[in-house]
């Protein structure tokens, strides 16, 4: 139960390290989802606040930990797991809280500076930008697709051994709920895999199809960047999927030989643990864009990209119907998210939720 | 190598589809862009540059009608490899564009060399191309 308990914590960290840092790891031209000049982004002003955004959402985190801390002397672990959950959903409230003044302030400022009147609103493409190689290659996903194959065949040869009873959930605190030995239930989790599996070759799809952002300011080192940034996220893509694979291989596995339930949980804390960790760390040394990528500097032009501003509602959701493109990089975070204004964004995201929640219930129904 | 940029200027009085025939044509001067070489789709090209996609069609189909482009269904859009040549028609449309523009230097009291050298100048950086980028 102790390592439930732990995990909360680190996912508490975790959810604090991917928001509070934000305002550091968005592109430099951009100040709460506003866009600026580049050279304007370590204007002191700027700086403070985006020290103010970072240190208030750290003191919530950390007072947050300590409450439960606390609550996990004297409270049920059931009340905890309520708890737990509506810390996390306050935090998250409490960031957009933090985030809007700023956001306002910024747009304030930009109102009196002028920017765009200043500088040349310039769209810089490079029309062979997809001649690149902006990504790995989706056939590279065959190997987590031959893994989830060939365990599914071992347990169809194995499946006398499997027990009447076969986990089909964890709780948070580690509490199994059993089900029938059904064909749905047995091969849950390996078509658990083939959804994620088939998530991330879209997602890779995504990776390679956003739209190409050029900093007009310095055209060759952004562009240099925004490569970098991509093939560096669909690394780690393809990476998760096959640790996420073996993860679940080997949860399969427990089904047949019961000796392996012991190392269950180091090996979903390893697998876990190294997924987060590997999120942190290429946020922290890429950045949106790769704006955080060091590549040797170019003379800075006198030029500022096209103001988009009005087509990004709160700096956050870009709604844009002379757009065409689907993808775009956010303004504040780390990936890339739709445009809201093409009907293709809303019907995929139906889709994805559709298939999220409806076929874990078709395969248990088998 | 140096790599090839498209740039447009969103407060320009020319339309945006004239600045990406311009630029297109620049490329295709300089040899930034090669007899046969492929450009990106009309979806493509919008989508990255975040505006209509009839914006870019016009502008290609303009380009395919002056001989530049060659739009295929399905090898889509790709640099002509027999360039436009100059025959009777565009030299007539030549003098009809230069006419005006001379006029305007003349009247503001330009000297005919710093015109001539100006035209020099830019056909020596159009020349030189790829190197001088």
């Amino acid at each position: 139960m102790i390592k439930f308990y732990y995990s909360m914590i680190v996912i508490m960290f975790f959810v604090n390290f991917s928001i509070a840092f934000m305002p550091y790891l968005t592109r430099k031209t951009e100040n709460f989802g506003v866009s600026i000049p580049e050279s304007a982004y370590d204007r002191p002003d700027f700086k403070a606040m985006r020290k103010k955004y970072s240190v208030r959402l750290n003191i919530v985190n950390i007072s947050f930990i300590l409450l439960f801390i606390a609550g996990n002397l004297y409270l049920q672990e059931n009340t905890l797991t309520i708890i737990f959950s509506s810390l996390i959903v306050i935090y998250l409230l409490l960031s957009l809280l933090f985030y809007l003044p700023f956001h306002h302030e910024m747009k304030k400022i930009k109102q009196s500076e002028k920017w765009h009147e200043q500088y040349n609103q310039t769209i810089i493409i490079d029309p062979k930008f997809r001649v690149e190689k902006l990504i790995y290659p989706n056939y590279l996903y065959v190997i987590p697709f031959l893994i989830v194959l060939i365990v599914s065949v071992f347990t169809w040869i194995k499946f006398d051994l499997i027990p009447e009873q076969v986990p089909i959930h964890t709780s948070f605190f580690g509490e199994v709920t059993y089900g029938e030995k059904t064909f749905g239930n047995v091969f849950l989790l390996p078509s658990t895999a083939l959804i994620l599996i088939s998530l991330f070759v879209f997602v890779n799809y995504i990776i390679k199809q956003a739209k190409q952002q050029i900093s007009a300011a310095n055209p060759n080192v952004s562009r240099k960047q925004n490569i970098i940034f991509r093939r560096r996220w669909s690394l780690f893509l393809f990476v998760m999927s096959v640790l996420l694979t073996l993860m679940f291989s080997f949860l399969q596995l427990t089904l047949i030989y019961q000796t392996l339930l012991p190392y269950q949980e180091i090996v979903i804390f390893i697998v876990v643990g190294l997924i987060l960790f590997g999120v942190i760390l290429l946020s922290f040394t890429t950045g949106q864009g790769g704006s955080r990528v060091k590549l040797l500097q170019e003379e800075e032009q006198q030029k500022i990209e096209r103001d988009d501003d009005r087509y990004w509602k709160l700096g956050q959701f870009y709604v844009n119907k002379n757009d065409p493109a689907i993808f775009v990089e956010k303004r504040f975070g780390i990936g890339w998210t739709n445009n809201w204004a093409h009907p293709l964004s809303w019907i995929l995201i139906i889709v994805i939720l559709g298939l999220a929640i409806g076929l874990p219930i078709f395969i248990q129904s088998l | 190598m140096s790599i090839l940029y498209l740039q447009l200027d969103f407060e320009s009085d020319t339309p945006i589809y004239e600045q990406l025939k311009s630029e297109i044509i620049i490329a295709i001067a300089k040899k930034q862009l090669l007899p046969g070489e492929r450009l990106p789709s009309v979806r493509a090209l919008a989508s990255d540059i975040g505006i209509n996609l009839h914006t870019v069609n016009k502008a290609y189909q303009q380009l395919k009608q002056e001989g530049f482009l060659l739009i295929h269904r399905q090898r889509g859009v790709v640099v002509n490899p027999d360039p436009p040549i100059i025959d009777e028609q565009y030299k007539q449309q030549l003098l009809q564009t230069l006419r005006p523009l001379i006029a305007n230097c003349l009247s503001r009291g330009m000297e005919r060399n710093l015109f001539l050298q100006h035209c020099e100048t830019i056909y020596t950086e159009l020349e030189e191309g790829d190197h001088n980028d």
